[in-house]
């Protein structure tokens, strides 16, 4: 069981950085200009 | 810098006057500071320590190796999920707020009320860890014998002290959030130091860790270790603050995200550390899952009396910290709530104290609730002294499922309203997962829906019964009153300029 663990920490380290690393990728590629706020709708009950 | 500084100021607040609010909070908390605020409530030294034995107890030492990193593993996609939606929507009200702008106000509605429950039980859960820990301690040094009466006194006087911080002095408790973040990462690093080089006997072989079959509890070993999870599911908690706290903090959009995402993700590797040494100390995990207090029994065993003691204070002081913090996060979510008339009494708990720049009022609500649910608690005990649950197992299921149900509801909302068309692309903040996004979301829905039945089933069924009877209160009060009078959150975006300035104008000497 000892490699099953050791994988599975390594792969939740691996889930961990892949996300953060694609976050910061649409942080800076992030374009104001084309972003539109989502206020919903003053009839959106 | 200074100019820079204030013109992101400018910015953030145009951002929020955007959905009807004023900026009312006082927004001075950094990136770091965010991320301090729920790196403090998940706080590994308060949920991982204080339910020790209960994993131990149900999982055996495998549950530590495997438990909390599966537990982490998911909770890393729903904290994803989350910051996503923070970077879209940076309001105070956070996932009650998207909630209503995803699907409806009464959406909305429920997943304030339900995140509210959660909180109540997190706070109550945090300050009764500390209780628990702090009386034995204070026991010992002031010749008192510590029982379920003492360690609740110590429970209110602790609310009480947190209350006070909270009211009077924000700046002060940003800076102890700060110094806890530290100050948590500085403990495990202690307590793993005093592990590895004074501990009295030989460290168990690294394969300890991983070892799965062996419980100490009378289920079988599937339904123990599932039962077990809750000792790493509670711990990561709370970390909903970056959002709650998103009004106070400078270029939120990025920050609160980050703060969401990288408050998980720190606390798994330095709990993972933590409890992979502590697990790797015991001796005897019969004796010690028999232990009144698991974590105790192993280090007092490792270090032995003196050694461990001070350890037991650091690890004390720490859960003391979160309690602070979680105090902060759950009245700002109270505040939002009541600014779009959500609660009874609104106009009380939505006031912000012109001197201290807090919601006060908010805040003395929070302390009421969470100690009424304890008292309920301990009240249930002494009409029935033979109930085999603890109170700390029945405070952290009531949090672990309100607040994963109030985490579940948003993401869902996005994936049905990307699904029609509502929510697009151009909606997204600039923290996002871009085509991952989707992916992400239902795999966090689908383990939110396991996690909180595993929470509920025996021995926890009291808080399933708590959670029932709460969500039929709650269905009373819909149906009876707010189903026709809750204006939700889109009735601010009927303010006008003038009206949002001449409220900002009320804060802007103080």
């Amino acid at each position: 069981m000892l490699g099953l663990g050791i994988l599975l920490v390594v792969v939740t380290i691996g889930v961990a950085v892949a996300i953060g690393y694609r976050a910061n990728e649409s942080v800076r590629r992030f374009d104001e200009e084309e972003h539109e706020s989502f206020i919903g709708s003053k009839n959106n009950s | 810098m200074q100019h820079k500084r204030e013109d992101q100021l400018l910015e953030d607040k145009r951002d929020l006057n955007k959905f009807g609010y004023a900026q009312e909070l006082l927004r001075d908390m950094g990136g770091f500071s965010n991320f301090a605020i729920s790196f403090s409530i998940i706080s590994i030294l308060t949920g991982a320590v204080s339910l020790y034995g209960h994993g131990l107890l149900y999982g055996g030492s495998g549950m530590m190796g495997f438990g909390w990193t599966i537990v982490a593993l998911f909770v890393i996609l729903i904290a994803a999920s989350m910051s996503e939606l923070a970077s879209a929507i940076p309001t105070a009200g956070a996932l009650y707020h998207w909630a209503a702008i995803l699907g409806s106000k009464r959406w909305g509605w429920y997943t304030a009320w339900i995140n509210l429950i959660g909180q109540i039980g997190i706070v109550a859960g945090i300050d009764y860890s500390f209780s628990l820990f702090a009386d034995p301690l204070l026991a010992s040094a002031f010749g008192y014998t510590s029982t379920e009466t003492t360690t609740l006194i110590l429970f209110g006087i602790t609310l009480l002290l947190h209350g006070a911080f909270n009211h009077i002095g924000i700046r002060l408790v940003a800076r102890l959030n700060d110094f806890s973040a530290w100050y948590h990462i500085g403990v495990v690093v202690i307590l793993v130091g005093s592990l590895v080089f004074f501990s009295r006997h030989e460290l168990q072989p690294l394969d300890y860790l991983f070892q799965v079959g062996q419980t100490f509890s009378d289920k079988p070993y599937a339904l123990a270790f599932l039962i077990g999870l809750l000792q790493a599911q509670w711990t990561f908690t709370g970390y909903d603050a970056s959002a709650h706290t998103i009004e106070e903090t400078i270029n939120p959009r990025v920050r609160a995200a980050w703060g969401i995402f990288t408050s998980v993700a720190f606390s798994f590797i330095f709990g993972f550390i933590m409890l992979a040494f502590v697990t790797l100390s015991i001796k005897n995990a019969a004796a010690a899952s028999e232990a009144p207090n698991a974590f105790i029994y192993v280090i007092s065993e490792a270090l032995g009396g003196t050694f461990g003691s001070v350890v037991l204070w650091l690890v004390t002081f720490a859960m003391w910290f979160c309690g602070l913090a979680s105090i902060t996060s759950f009245s700002r979510m109270l505040y939002a709530f009541s600014r779009d008339k959500g609660m009874p009494w609104s106009r009380h708990w939505a006031e912000i104290s012109t001197k201290y720049r807090t919601p006060a009022k908010a805040i003395w609500l929070v302390i009421i609730l969470s100690f009424a649910l304890a008292l309920f608690d301990y009240i249930v005990k002494r009409v029935n002294p033979e109930a085999t649950y603890t109170t700390l197992a029945f405070l952290t299921a009531v949090s672990v499922v309100g607040l994963y149900v109030a985490y579940g509801i948003p993401l869902y909302l996005k994936l049905r309203a990307e699904a029609k068309g509502v929510f697009q692309r151009k909606h997204y903040g600039p923290w996002n997962l871009g085509n991952w996004s989707k992916t992400i979301n239902v795999l966090s829905l689908l383990w939110i829906i396991f996690i909180s039945i595993m929470m509920v089933i025996p021995p926890n069924q009291t808080a399933g019964y708590a959670l029932i009877a709460m969500f039929v209160v709650l269905l009373i009060m819909d149906l009876a009153y707010y189903k026709n009078h809750f204006p939700g959150p889109q009735a601010a975006l009927s303010k006008s300029e003038e009206e949002i300035k001449s409220q900002e104008a009320r804060f802007r000497d103080s």
